[in-house]
């Protein structure tokens, strides 16, 4: 067997062996509802970790919501400001878990649901924002980054044009989280999704920042948990584990960014002439992802062929197995269909080494040449 | 050396590749995610159960596993020629052409793509080199033989196929799935198309169809009107139950005529015939020796053999059967044998 190189870290990342050291006194803690003093403790690590985070991304701890995962957070988000009859923006190039939540409420509610055009990097135009922009837009949804390409969106901008208009803005961020300084409510966004298993902590756990100005209906009803806007027994040792892969993140951003960098230079370095990278040079993108175009060729033949030479890649989202309908996301970026079905991901982590790349221009340049 | 099994999650394949994996053999595990119909379930080999079983065995066995998408191939060579081979008025059998173009057609070229020296699957089949020619034979378990929907493979697919069941009982797949610790349920043979709803080929074919099925006449042997029927498609050779009719003795449906539109019933004895053509023919084995000699055949998949005398009859072949042969059903394929040998086949006429 080959030795393995993992290079999907944007569908997700390994567990930090620090952040398991980290969660592991939680595993055993008691609820945190708990009158009694073992309660009291889980209760006191709790808002531990609340204000942890609340202190990394620069916003007050009672407007995070800790929840299952990236995608309850977006759907929370989305259902939680449904109004029948208003109006929501959103950007053709969201993640499901964001796009689907909305289609699925302009039906149910008969909320009008207008998808914003995207130019040829998948970027949303602020000024096209203020243009569409009604008096009863209740929700402008629009990523931070995006998975598949990393293309970054101008959040300071749109959030000037959302805040003027007074319409609340959401950014879904999980993807820009591993390597972007996110302060959502200096900039003005005003919901923002993360999710903790992108930046090395544990899958199954995710948030919601609210600006605390905003009332939301929650999803899950119960024992009225985070405000009442998330029922359920806390993920004790997941969020402790959420507080402490973010810490982290922050901690060593300058280094990881650097090596993020240095791996995607040596990944162009590889890929230079055997395929040609999504995004124009110019484009604002993530450093930890790059995805690449080869025409010609099908993603779901190249994954295999490159899997089974050890090198684990991603094709767009990496939602559902033996299915290759083209990327939603590339096609309103504009991609042909049969081009986008020959977009491979490559996403790097904390854990990535550039050294790792050696074998790849070998490898690709004997996989292209197979049939 | 490196092979390729095609797996579905059942108890044949798994054994399958457990075996290519015990002799020591580089194995890769496919699988191909065939079309079904919007909004119906998924298709039935390729369900999303089938892929997770599939999985865990490749994973069990330390093997690398893929799904590819194979969606619309799948449509375009196998399901759109069935729907028009039905609407013309002819029953075929999609699994002939899936297994021809699909499986050991784009699934053969993936695993050629992939260095592999042969693709492996589970059929019950035994396949014997003989002087540079490969001989098709039926598995050694009779209930079991599928050599009937592989008759149509050429020498060359054949070169390339491995089929490590083809000598065994049932049984002792079983047997050795429970050795191996394979932990995967037998399902039941399905009779159903793979990739058709809950509500079987009819109501597939009318969706298709946007329902212009044109209504005709039930007529009798005779060529006497005895009633209206709602669209030839709707109504297969043999079928007594669901006619819509009240008749004074038991009728069958004993031919499809598609250039009248006229579905015609017959009593029992109307559905026998002794003589029929065979048209599109492909050889396993030269067919000189057995002109004029007696073949056992086989008229549709999992059907007792027939024995009848083969004679040329143009580009077609004509066969005599021995003593009448019921509800002959032009579409699908006759198979002949020569003992355990296929010697070859081809598609009924009307």
């Amino acid at each position: 067997m080959n030795v393995r190189v993992y290079l999907d870290h944007a569908a997700s990342t390994p567990l930090d062996p620090r952040v398991l050291e980290a969660q592991s006194p939680f595993f055993s803690a008691a609820n945190p509802s708990g009158i009694h003093q073992s309660g009291q403790q889980a209760a006191a690590a709790l808002t531990q970790a609340r204000q942890n985070i609340a202190k990394l991304l620069a916003v007050k701890p009672q407007e995070l919501v800790f929840t299952s995962g990236g995608t309850e957070a977006n759907n929370l988000a989305v259902w939680g400001l449904a109004k029948p009859g208003s109006h929501m923006l959103v950007s053709p190039v969201e993640h499901p878990s964001v796009l689907l939540p909305l289609e699925r409420m302009s039906v149910k509610f008969g909320v009008e649901l207008e998808v914003l055009p995207v130019n040829g990097q998948g970027l949303v135009d602020p000024v096209v924002l203020k243009s569409r922009i009604r008096l009863n837009t209740a929700l402008v949804a629009i990523q931070w980054a995006n998975n598949e390409t990393g293309a970054v969106q101008p959040v300071t901008e749109l959030a000037k044009v959302t805040q003027k208009a007074q319409v609340p803005l959401f950014c879904d961020a999980a993807q820009a989280s591993p390597s972007l300084d996110l302060n959502p409510a200096q900039l003005g966004v005003d919901l923002m999704s993360l999710s903790a298993h992108k930046l090395h902590g544990p899958k199954g756990v995710g948030l919601l920042y609210v600006n605390e100005r905003l009332k939301l209906e929650p999803l899950v009803l119960g024992g009225g948990q985070e405000r009442g806007l998330r029922s359920g027994t806390e993920n004790l040792p997941g969020i402790w584990g959420f507080a402490q892969a973010l810490a982290l993140a922050y901690q060593e951003r300058t280094k990881r960014v650097q090596n993020f960098l240095a791996l995607t230079q040596t990944l162009d370095l590889a890929l230079e002439g055997l395929g040609q990278p999504v995004l124009e040079p110019q484009t604002p993108v993530l450093p930890q992802i790059r995805s690449y175009l080869f025409p010609g060729f099908l993603a779901q033949r190249l994954l295999m062929r490159l899997d089974l030479e050890g090198f684990e890649v991603g094709s767009g989202s990496a939602c559902s197995v033996g299915n290759d309908e083209p990327s939603p996301v590339l096609l309103a970026m504009g991609l042909d269909p049969a081009l986008a079905r020959s977009v491979l991901r490559f996403s790097f982590g904390a854990d990535s080494r550039p050294e790792s790349l050696d074998r790849l221009r070998e490898v690709m340049t004997r996989i292209l040449r197979q049939p | 050396m490196k092979v390729v099994v095609g797996m579905s999650g059942g108890v044949d394949s798994s054994v399958a590749a457990a075996l290519l994996v015990q002799q020591g053999h580089e194995v890769i595990g496919l699988m191909l995610k065939l079309w079904a119909e919007e909004g119906c379930r998924d298709n039935r080999c390729c369900a999303p159960e089938a892929v997770d079983q599939a999985r865990s065995v490749a994973r069990q066995l330390g093997i690398p596993f893929y799904v590819l998408d194979y969606k619309q191939v799948f449509k375009q060579k196998v399901v759109d020629p069935f729907v028009g081979t039905y609407l013309a008025g002819a029953t075929p059998n999609p699994c002939l052409s899936c297994n021809r173009l699909v499986r050991f057609g784009a699934m053969m070229e993936e695993a050629l793509a992939l260095g592999a020296d042969k693709l492996v699957t589970g059929h019950y089949v035994r396949l014997e080199e003989q002087a540079g020619r490969f001989l098709l034979k039926k598995g050694l378990d009779p209930r079991k033989d599928q050599s009937y929907v592989l008759y149509q493979l050429s020498q060359a697919q054949l070169a390339r196929c491995l089929f490590p069941l083809g000598g065994m009982e049932k049984s002792q797949t079983r047997a050795l799935a429970k050795e191996f610790g394979l932990e995967v349920a037998s399902k039941p043979d399905s009779q159903d198309l793979c990739f058709v709803g809950d509500d079987g080929y009819r109501g597939f074919l009318a969706r298709r169809a946007n329902g212009a099925f044109g209504s005709g006449n039930f007529v009798d042997t005779q060529g006497r009107v005895l009633g209206r029927h709602k669209g030839l498609p709707l109504y297969t050779i043999g079928q007594r139950k669901g006619l819509g009719l009240s008749l004074p003795e038991p009728l069958y449906v004993v031919r499809l005529d598609r250039d009248k539109n006229q579905v015609v019933l017959g009593r029992e004895s109307a559905r026998e015939a002794s003589l029929a053509l065979v048209d599109q023919l492909l050889w396993q084995q030269d067919p000189g020796p057995y002109w004029g000699r007696e073949v056992a055949v086989q008229v549709r998949y999992n059907s007792q053999e027939r024995f009848a005398r083969l004679e040329p009859h143009g580009p077609l072949a004509k066969l005599h059967f021995l003593e009448p042969v019921k509800d002959l059903t032009p579409g699908q394929a006759a198979v002949f044998y020569d003992g355990d040998l296929l010697v070859g086949g081809g598609i009924l006429l009307g």
